[in-house]
């Protein structure tokens, strides 16, 4: 029998733990940090830590506990690791030769999903460096995010073992993030210093994501994004406690995320494979009535093959390389040049183009249009163009007395275009087949865009609905949006003794948000339906709100229709805050701190509706610490914000309280708790559109006159979710090799949200959208060892259990993923040496 | 509702019993803090160096070797005053002559505002620390010390008394249960760290935020691909910033998502009543029948942080 890897790593491991455990026992304590050894010129302290993880596979074996959702939360894994490793050289004169300082850390190399290396040098007037590398492994399926939630009801002619339920996340990802930061300043210390800087990050990995247009359909995502972001910098240190500084910033980003369509797990009656999509909902048409031919249609359609007129796709694919650059200035000061002065300022200026292709290629039915094949093409272009400056100063008045003030002006505007030509084929037969060829049609008269024509293309005259969009497009596209923010802050502090100060302040914050929008484009709609069919939105009607149609059937000489239509629209929002601060901090003993933050805000507008046009947010932070070896630590934070005007209504809290304590009256124990209460609340008005159960129990939403609006009923959105969190850590040496440890860290919360109710059933009214993760368990006890086996070496062994169970809801909700649990326990075991 | 209120009104009690107590006459022991010797002295004489210092304070100066504020030995780079022990403690003649205490400057008992000075008259340089004196930090008297322990730091790098986050938990502990939810920004993990976001030394961005160097919100610093610009921007990203959806430290929420549903989160704004006259954002078209099969907004309207090639976010 092959041994498995599972049974190959414990090996190991325990082949290293036996070796370990050789060493004479003449341990000490290995956990003091190392004396190092002097080596040159240089003292140099070294830790290793090396082991593993052992994962049972027996605690995925529930049907409920899948490893993918431990994945998403916790993703660690079996097998052996570089758990922690640290290098320090120290000069011992300090004048070491290419550097007076190193330190080098990295944890979780060998397949944890977090790995990072960190790396300081330092030689002192000359340079200091320091460089960081994290890599980042998400695995993410939250089986619950973008689920269509297929019932499991069967689906007539489906092919045998075809279940409708899906048990992951239709945008489930596996990515990789790769970041990197590198600084090096030289001469640190002198009046003239140099910066450079370099930050890369890469992201990438397969992922999944949806597309929708006649039903939802699977795309494979393949991400690729790439940053990189250079700098350099000079600080000038002429003045007398003035530093002046200047930056210039380059940053470049990639995106090369393509999506393409490799689901097609079925297929047509003909053999061609094909996708039908995501969400099975016959009634509504999803993706059609009769998804699958039923066994009388043979031989033409053979059981269980997907039905040629129903929305599907044979093929799909999508490219949008986007290319931005960003170059950016920045000069800054600071200074106290002036006695009882302290000021700060900054201007920065950045303008980057942004570039990008867009480049689709559809090939599926949308019985909707009757489009078969679709081509899009064309660049994107645009730019964002940023300017702010800070400024701060705070007068020393007396020694008591300061008074401070803080100005920010931010504006950013962002002009961006797509132009793009748009080329569509529809299909033939009645009703629009996919076993048939497009059609194409030859046109004359001469078109905006130059169409390739599909290679299995019929010729003839095409058979459009009166949704079809035009045959041939071409568009412009333009966007502006802006904001421009000032900012004031002024605050007067007192301190009235040295035990106790106190602080007064007024914000104002004045916001222009605009928005502006052109249009354009040029449409051509070949027969048949010319002028029955109109341009996508929004040209899609006119500024009088009438369909924009080609005003005869024809108006060129191929019996073909020519239309140009623009529209262009803007807009913006005022908005202006003020707030009225209050704080004060106050040590009665030395063991006692409190501090107290007040803030009182009031707006005239709101940018959304349920951004704050009130708000209250008050801080109390208290610690104290008798002794050395206890201390006690409370908090409360509460956040009250509302935007309670007419048809808004809403309100929000976020209220938290919060204790601590912890004791270390020895070297030998440690011991600490906490316990926080966290309680958040909002509820607001919404509009939706639903189909209500008779006798209608919502009223129609309103408008500004209290007419109602069509098709739109009201209702009071509520979401409420309470959190208790403990934990406990404790530590204890019962002799002087032996450290034991452990502790439980507990998330409990429960909670309730509007559920939009859907129609009357059997049962009673059916509730659709499922509460997700609004109640939960989430336990996070451990447990570990480490025994000191010989001088600088020890043995560790941890145990780490995560626990995720979201609590049953005793509503019929349309969850068949649900409730989603996992439990995982993790051994991890390590050999540490320090030397 | 109630309940809040009379916790309010506690807090508010609370606080001000506290200011009647601290508002006392300053004992005897605060008035002889207040007289610590702690402007630097022009006369050279005053320094007695730092291997004077060594001769009583051996094990001191033994860890203090290991710091990197040892080099402030190597010559007196920014004059006798900026030198060895003495460029934080002061000059040390008087106290060498008597071994008094009060002769020179000890950080035990001096106020954050002092402490912070000494501290900031060699950091005070560069963007990082620029701002301190406006940081909140420094406004709820939090000196660098209770962050930084120069000769008993248990972290050797910036010598901070804990290593990160359960030094910033120690204070900000409401934050600590964000971090252990279920879906969070893995700060626990060691990958972020608190200081990636904020600037603990202060900033000139509310909640002592950083920003890209081209002044965008911090998020895009690790995620680049919602940044932009695009032609179809989602508004309440680039208006109101990633936290109008998402809560920043952690959530009970998939996606940080401040809601558990994400169709009630987008219809609290696509609704298109009671909203800025000028900034309603499109309601909720018929065709979405809410009352069919639930099907989260985010499905269809998947790059819901911006777009190039779709205004309604489909691709």
């Amino acid at each position: 029998m092959k041994p498995t890897r599972f049974a190959l790593n414990f090996s190991a491991l325990a082949l290293v733990l036996l070796l370990c455990m050789s060493f004479p026992a003449m341990a000490q304590e290995s956990e003091k940090a190392p004396e190092g050894i002097n080596s040159g010129n240089y003292n140099i302290k070294q830790t290793v830590e090396l082991g593993g993880r052992i994962i049972p596979d027996s605690d995925f074996r529930d049907t409920r506990g899948t490893r993918e959702l431990f994945n998403t939360f916790v993703n660690l894994r079996s097998g052996a690791r570089l758990l922690d490793y640290t290098l320090e050289m120290r000069s011992l004169n300090h004048e070491g030769w290419l550097f007076d300082s190193l330190y080098y850390s990295n944890f979780g190399y060998g397949g944890d999903p977090n790995n990072v290396s960190r790396l300081r040098v330092y030689k002192n007037k000359w340079y200091s460096f320091s460089g960081t590398f994290r890599r980042d492994y998400s695995f993410w399926d939250y089986n619950l995010l973008a689920n269509p939630l297929n019932p499991s009801t069967p689906v007539a002619n489906a092919p045998a073992g075809f279940s409708p339920t899906i048990l992951f996340s239709p945008h489930a990802q596996a990515l990789v993030r790769r970041m990197s930061d590198y600084n090096l300043t030289f001469l640190p210390q002198s009046r003239v210093r140099l910066r450079l800087g370099y930050s890369r990050n890469v992201q990438e990995g397969p992922s999944l994501s949806t597309f929708h247009e006649g039903t939802d359909v699977l795309f494979f995502q393949d991400w690729k994004t790439t940053v990189n972001s250079y700098q350099i910098g000079v600080d000038f240190k002429w003045l007398p406690r003035t530093n002046i500084s200047y930056d210039q910033f380059f940053h470049y980003f990639k995106g090369d995320t393509s999506w393409v369509d490799r689901s097609q797990t079925f297929a047509l009656s003909n053999g061609v494979p094909v996708d039908i999509g995501l969400p099975i909902n016959t009634a509504a048409g999803q993706p059609c009535a009769q998804p699958f031919n039923p066994s009388t249609a043979q031989p033409t359609a053979p059981a269980g093959t997907v039905n040629a007129t129903c929305n599907a796709y044979l093929g799909y694919t999508r490219q949008a390389p986007t290319r931005t650059n960003s170059p950016t200035e920045q000069l800054s000061f600071q200074s106290n040049y002036f006695k009882n002065l302290d000021l700060s300022g900054r201007f920065v200026y950045s303008s980057s183009d942004n570039t990008a292709f867009g480049n689709e290629a559809l090939n599926a039915l949308i019985t909707r249009t009757r489009t078969l094949v679709r081509n899009e093409t064309g660049p994107v272009s645009g730019r964002r163009v940023s300017v702010s400056a800070d400024f701060g100063i705070t007068v020393h008045v007396t020694d008591k007395l300061r008074v401070m003030d803080m100005f920010r002006f931010a504006n950013f505007r962002l002009p961006m275009q797509w132009l793009f030509t748009e080329c569509s084929f529809f299909a033939a037969g009645n009703p629009a087949s996919m076993l048939l060829p497009p059609t194409v049609f030859t046109a004359t008269a001469p078109l905006p865009a130059t169409c390739a024509a599909p290679a299995n293309g019929a010729a003839g005259t095409p058979t459009h609905s009166t949704s079809s969009p035009p045959d041939v497009e071409l568009r412009v596209s333009s966007r502006f949006f802006k904001q421009d923010i000032k900012n004031n802050l002024f605050e007067v502090e007192y301190d009235f003794t040295r035990r106790f100060g106190a602080r007064v302040g007024y914000r104002f914050r004045h916001r222009t948000i605009a928005d502006a929008i052109s249009e354009s484009g040029t449409y051509v709609f070949f027969p048949s339906l010319q002028n029955g069919r109109t341009p996508e939105p929004p040209l899609n009607v006119t500024e009088s709100g009438a369909s924009n149609t080609c005003p005869v059937a024809n108006n060129r000489s191929d019996n073909t229709c020519l239309l140009t239509a623009e529209l262009s629209d803007s807009g913006s929002t005022e908005i202006n805050e003020h707030s009225g601060l209050f704080g004060i901090w106050a040590r009665p003993t030395d063991a006692l701190r409190v501090s107290f933050d007040l803030e009182l805000m009031s707006a005239d507008n709101t940018f959304t509706r349920v951004s704050p046009r009130q708000l209250q947010h008050y801080k109390l932070r208290a610690s104290y610490k008798p002794t050395p070896w206890m201390g006690f630590a409370g908090t409360v934070n509460i956040l009250e914000n509302r935007n309670n005007v007419f048809q808004v209504n809403n309100l929000q809290h976020n209220r938290l309280y919060g204790f601590s304590a912890a004791f270390e009256p020895n070297e030998r124990i440690s011991f600490d708790f906490g316990y926080d209460y966290n309680n958040v609340f909002s509820t607001s008005l919404i509009c939706y559109p639903v189909t209500q159960p008779a006798p209608s129990t919502l009223p129609a939403c309103v408008d500004a006159t209290l007419a109602p609006i069509p098709g739109l009923v009201a209702n009071t959105s509520f979401y409420k979710n309470k959190a208790n969190f403990f934990y406990f850590d404790v530590s204890w040496r019962p002799v002087k090799r032996l450290r034991t440890y452990g502790g439980y860290y507990l998330t409990s919360t429960s909670g309730s949200t509007l559920i939009i109710a859907g129609p009357q059933g059997t049962t009673g009214v059916i509730p659709n959208p499922p509460t997700g993760p609004l109640a939960y368990n989430f336990h996070k006890p451990y447990a570990g060892v480490t025994f000191d086996l010989y001088k600088g070496l020890s043995w560790k062994g941890e145990w780490n259990y995560y626990g995720y169970n979201e609590k049953e809801s005793a509503l019929p909700l349309v969850d068949p993923t649900g409730p989603r649990d996992f439990r995982g326990n993790i051994v991890t075991l390590a050999v540490r040496y320090a030397f | 509702m109630k309940r809040s209120r009379k916790l309010v009104l506690f807090a508010l009690g609370l606080v001000l019993a506290l200011v009647l107590f601290c508002l006392a006459p300053a004992g005897a022991a605060d008035r002889a803090q207040e007289k610590k010797p702690a402007a630097p002295a022009k006369d050279s004489s005053q320094y007695i160096g730092a291997d004077t210092c060594k001769q009583c304070h051996e094990d001191v100066y033994k860890k203090f070797e290991t710091t990197p504020h040892w080099k402030t030995t190597l010559g007196a780079i920014r004059g006798i005053e900026a030198h060895g022990c003495e460029s934080c403690h002061g000059p040390g003649a008087d106290h060498v002559s008597g071994g008094d205490k009060s002769k020179i400057f000890t950080f035990k008992g001096a106020t954050a505002k002092q402490i912070s000075a000494r501290c900031l008259e060699c950091h005070e340089y560069g963007e990082e620390h620029s701002n301190y004196a406006r940081s909140v930090h420094k406004i709820n008297d939090v000196s660098c010390i209770d962050c930084h322990s120069v000769h008993k730091a248990k972290e050797s790098q910036f010598l901070l008394a804990k290593a990160q986050p359960q030094l910033c938990y120690s204070c900000h502990q409401d934050i600590r249960p964000e971090f252990n939810k279920p879906f969070r920004h893995r700060v626990n993990e060691s990958l972020v760290k608190c200081t990636d976001c904020h600037n603990q030394h202060g900033g000139y961005m509310t909640k002592q935020l950083r920003a890209t160097a081209a002044q965008d919100v911090v998020c895009f610093k690790c995620h680049a691909d919602k940044a932009g610009p695009f032609v179809y921007e989602h508004h309440a990203v680039k208006g109101e910033g990633c936290v109008a959806c998402h809560m920043p430290h952690g959530s009970s929420n998939p996606r940080l998502l401040k809601r558990a549903q994400v169709n009630l989160l987008c219809l609290e704004c696509h609704t298109p009543t009671g909203g800025p006259s000028d900034a309603v954002p499109p309601g909720t078209p018929s065709f979405h029948n809410q009352a069919q099969k639930y099907q989260a907004c985010t499905m269809c309207h998947v790059q819901i942080h911006g777009s190039n090639l779709d205004r309604v976010f489909f691709k």
